[in-house]
């Protein structure tokens, strides 16, 4: 891949031993004139990107003037949530717009999903490594 | 029971049964390397939104109209 960052698995505070490394990704999310500087986790069986609720609120979106409601499913299905659009930085990258279902749980990580996360960026995961590298979708028009 | 006293029963086996003993093992030692990964019982949250088929359709359909927006301003 060209343009390529590579990022280490993260340690997680759980007691599963092996299993408390993840693909967390470090990245600055912009909403208005708020920032917001988090770590997201990399979950290709996410079919959307997800955001707790506290993050919204540090982002400076107001829940009742939220206009795009959302279904969820999984263990987020019984809890209401929006479309909310955000900036995202992510390493030397060029900024791209998040679209995140805000939900009103934050008993949940930050994730980025296949919508659209992993449609705006490439990934490769090397577990065994303990590592996965990514870089911008290549622009095919 | 010690190996000592072990083998020679297995020894003794017929040829199908110590086939049998080695499947009984092998699936033995796999369980036994899950079990240190995994505890029964254990909880292990998955927060995937798996399925979500209505929801990533409106977050497309949001991203659409913002660059609907953006190309009108241009």
């Amino acid at each position: 891949m060209a343009n390529t960052q590579r990022f280490a698995f993260t340690e997680v505070q759980n007691h599963l031993g092996p299993l408390n490394r993840m693909p967390y990704l470090p990245l600055t999310l912009r909403y208005e004139n708020c920032t917001l500087t988090a770590s997201g986790l990399l979950d290709t069986g996410a079919t959307v990107n997800v955001m707790p609720y506290q993050f919204g609120l540090q982002l400076g979106a107001v829940w009742e003037r939220q206009s795009v409601p959302l279904q969820l499913a999984g263990n987020l299905a019984h809890l209401p949530a929006y479309g909310l659009l955000v900036k995202a930085q992510i390493a030397q990258f060029p900024p791209v717009d998040l679209a995140f279902a805000w939900t009103s749980s934050d008993n949940v990580p930050l994730i980025l999903g296949q919508v659209n996360f992993f449609m705006e960026f490439d990934v490769c995961f090397y577990r065994s490594q303990e590592r996965f590298e990514m870089s911008p979708k290549k622009d095919c028009s | 029971m010690p190996m000592t006293d072990l083998l020679p029963t297995l020894q003794s086996l017929p040829h199908s049964e110590k086939i049998q003993v080695v499947q009984f093992l092998v699936s033995q030692l796999e369980r036994e390397e899950v079990m240190e990964l995994l505890t029964p019982l254990e909880l292990y949250p998955i927060w995937s939104p798996f399925d979500a088929v209505d929801a990533a359709e409106g977050l497309l359909k949001m991203l659409e109209e913002v660059k609907q927006r953006e190309s009108e301003h241009g």
